[in-house]
């Protein structure tokens, strides 16, 4: 499964997105709490305000019973604010005195604040059922509440605009935080991913093959220390996978000297019987040198001897040193190949070759000689461990755009407990110095640079069967 | 920060913003719904008022809400001891609270002596009681100025400012200008200017705030603002006694049942034998309450006679 992974940027947004509207919805929330908060206790100072100054200009009118000047400064208010909504006096005994509605006076509304005696004031929150409006209503005692009591009531409209003025005055100022946050955050990450994305793709791009080119971070920060770090360990890599690849070589070249050791005991029985072949004709010719006779031993000598240049040629041709190529491979010729080379070996066992084959199976793009030296491997694995005699099966068939090649023996197979370790190298359970515990692995690592992959059954005293499949190659269609 | 770590800081402050909110909405729980447009008419809230059995005026001898302060506790003493409610009534001028009991809406009023001496004929009340204060029943008009004043003597006033307190205050404005008729001078406008202050604290303050250079005023308000709030005197400074005057008199309404009036006669005359009338009456520094005939006004009634001019308002 992929990872899930977010962008830095994306990160970056987000998190000041976040920061912003944390920050920004607490500040919204305590500044609308501290506004509302001053603003009512400022209204609240404000209504305390009016109904005193209206108790100390009503107070001689009430004790001289003076009922149009109370009516008069009570109107008054009017001209003098528009925060108040309402005030009216009551007497000792709840009895209206004076009111500035302009309809008729609401009676619940003596009832809603009713001040304690010896209190010096009180507010009371009324809410109009109808409008659903709130007022803050102060109950103001006229000389201790023994002439009655001022009441005046402030709509909480009026300071409701103020606040929301307040919040969107900082709603406007954190979207605006809010922008300017992420485009810092736009800037911040481009500032930082970028000499990061210039690292990733130096990781990207690194072949060891080719020329390292150095990333460049002018940021002389941390970042730019990680470059500099990271150009240092692609040129150590480079140098040690050169090393690597040299060792590897040499192992390869090794494993398959090893492999002609192998061979030569059976290419030896495969030179020896045209070299006597040609001895024999040469003594013939010596005993009775008849011109007439002379075409048919050349014709012999020359049979012998393109036997042996074959048989030497193969060697040659399998021992060395080879560049790796990428051509279209021939997978017949591959396979005849290999089994010329062993020839002499399965026949040297007595060991029956069983070839099922199709003509023109098929090409695959690769080495033919790192496939060849696989199948080498493969073959004198199976005739190893076949040392008196037996059967060995070698088929190919093409399934799913594969090529199959399967080398089936009859041999003494491999023990359960060894078949996780037959990949590694140096693993061999041949006697010391039979073998280099190196051609599986190689054959693997081969096999596996070809794109395809390599299948081991084995059970013991019966037999192994390895499949090697590879992907199929169609050649270009010549016109 | 991991994203999951912001937002769980994200929904934290979300949390702590609703608590936020809930408290601010806390307060709006104990709101009183009101329906605004269930009302009453006007007329239906004044027909209620005026029902009461005994109205009692105290004459603005010294500011109406003093005045109230100070006598409320003795018009409910009358009110507990009569067993009936009283309403306690003031009015701006001395006149008015006179007209009062021509129109029969004041049955007892404490008042000024030259109020009294001007409506005891023809006003509809009576003298009932006047108060003891200092052993007698005598009190005096202070002719005052600023401390920092050069006025030394009343004739020194002569086209200065000068404040009277009511137009039928004995010591408040006929002693000032009997004093002038003695003097032979441009008695018209012996003043620079004058000005109706409707108390005699209110013209202590006058001269005190110096809107005025000389005022005249009542010794019973003036001792008993130096007793118990003397910093409003300190700035004053007296430059003339008066004679002995009657002292201002409780009276009531002459058409009144015989016996409540003797039973509020004899109320405010054992008041100080009471220990809660004692209390009141200390307060308000008498010490009791007597008999007195009108005689003892007929000072008063002689100096008016003197003073024949009209001052120039």
């Amino acid at each position: 499964m992929k990872d899930f992974t977010i962008k830095l940027r994306t990160k970056f947004t987000i998190s000041i997105i976040l920061v912003v509207l944390f920050f920004g919805t607490i500040n919204i929330l305590l500044i609308r709490g501290i506004t509302k908060k001053a603003m009512l206790d400022e209204l609240d100072k404000r209504g305390l305000y009016i109904a005193k100054n209206i108790a100390e200009q009503i107070t001689y009118d009430l004790l001289h019973e003076d009922l149009l000047s109370i009516q008069q400064k009570i109107d008054g208010i009017n001209y003098l604010t528009k925060d108040v909504s309402y005030a009216f006096v009551l007497s000792k005994d709840n009895q209206v005195i004076a009111h500035n509605f302009v309809k008729p006076f609401p009676i619940e509304l003596i009832s809603a604040n009713r001040i304690e005696r010896n209190k010096a004031y009180k507010y009371s929150l009324i809410v109009d059922k109808k409008r659903n409006i709130t007022y803050r209503d102060l109950a103001f005692p006229l000389l201790d509440g023994e002439l009655g009591t001022v009441r005046v009531g402030l709509s909480e409209i009026i300071i409701t605009r103020g606040i929301n003025k307040v919040v969107g005055i900082f709603t406007f100022m954190v979207l605006a935080f809010l922008f300017i946050g992420i485009l810092a955050a736009f800037v911040f990450a481009y500032r930082i991913t970028s000499p990061i994305s210039k690292i990733i793709n130096g990781f990207e791009n690194l072949n060891f093959n080719k020329d390292i080119s150095k990333i460049n971070i002018n940021t002389h920060d941390e970042i730019a220390i990680l470059g500099n770090k990271f150009n240092h360990m692609a040129e150590r890599l480079q140098t040690t996978h050169k090393e690597l690849t040299e060792a590897q070589n040499k192992l390869i070249h090794t494993e398959k000297l090893a492999a002609i050791g192998t061979l030569v005991s059976g290419i030896v029985h495969e030179v020896n019987n045209p070299l006597a072949g040609l001895k024999n004709c040469m003594n013939r010719i010596k005993k009775k040198p008849e011109p007439e006779e002379f075409l048919k031993y050349f014709k012999l000598m020359t049979d012998a001897s393109d036997k042996i240049e074959y048989v030497i040629k193969g060697l040659l041709d399998f021992s060395r040193k080879s560049s790796i190529e990428n051509i279209p491979v021939d997978i017949n010729k591959t396979i005849v190949h290999s089994l010329d080379l062993t020839q002499a070996q399965l026949s040297y066992k007595s060991i029956d070759l069983i070839l099922d084959v199709p003509e023109n199976i098929g090409f695959c793009l690769g080495d033919h000689h790192q496939l060849e030296q696989v199948l080498m491997n493969l073959l004198l694995n199976s005739i190893d461990s076949m040392p008196d005699g037996g059967s060995l099966c070698l088929s190919s068939y093409k399934k799913d755009g594969y090529i199959y090649i399967s080398i089936e023996d009859s041999g003494t197979g491999i023990k359960k407990e060894h078949l996780a370790n037959i990949f590694d190298p140096f693993f061999t359970t041949k006697e010391v110095g039979k073998g280099t515990g190196l051609g599986l692995p190689i054959s693997s690592n081969f096999i596996q640079a070809h794109g395809g992959d390599i299948q081991v059954e084995s059970v013991v005293n019966r037999g192994t069967k390895i499949t090697i499949s590879l992907p199929e190659y169609s050649l270009p269609v010549k016109e | 920060m991991s994203l999951k770590y912001s937002l769980n800081i994200y929904y934290a402050t979300l949390i702590i913003s609703f608590l936020l909110l809930s408290c601010d909405n806390a307060e709006k729980n104990n709101v009183v719904k009101v329906d605004f447009s269930k009302s009453i008419y006007n007329d239906k809230i004044s027909n209620k008022r005026n029902k009461v059995p005994l109205k009692i005026a105290i004459s603005a001898m010294i500011s109406p809400k003093e005045t109230f302060v100070y006598y409320k506790q003795l018009v409910n003493y009358i009110s507990s001891k009569l067993n009936i409610s009283v309403v306690l009534k003031q009015r701006k001028t001395y006149k008015e609270i006179n007209d009062l009991f021509k129109t029969n809406e004041l049955d007892l009023a404490y008042i000024c002596s030259g109020a009294f001496i001007e409506g005891e004929h023809d006003s509809g009340f009576e003298l009932l009681v006047a108060p003891i204060v200092k052993k007698e029943h005598f009190y005096y008009a202070y002719i005052i100025v600023h401390k920092d004043s050069q006025i030394k003597k009343f004739k020194d006033l002569y086209q200065k400012r000068f404040a009277f307190t009511d137009p039928l205050s004995n010591t408040g404005r006929l002693y000032p200008l009997f004093l002038i008729s003695k003097l032979n001078k441009m008695q018209n406008n012996f003043f620079s200017k004058t000005l109706y202050t409707n108390g005699h604290d209110k013209s202590i303050y006058a001269i005190t705030k110096k809107i005025v250079d000389g005022a005249s005023v009542d010794s019973l308000i003036f001792d008993y603002i130096s007793e118990y709030k003397p910093e409003l005197v300190k700035e004053v400074r007296i430059i003339k006694k008066s004679p002995p005057y009657g002292i201002p008199p409780f009276v009531i309404r002459s058409n009144i049942n015989l016996n409540k009036k003797e039973k509020i006669r004899n109320i405010l005359l054992e008041m100080h034998k009471d220990d809660k009338g004692k209390l009141i009456l200390n307060k308000i520094m008498i010490e009791k309450f007597v008999k007195v005939k009108n005689t003892l006004y007929d000072s008063i009634k002689k100096m008016k006679e003197n003073v024949k001019f009209k001052i120039d308002d």
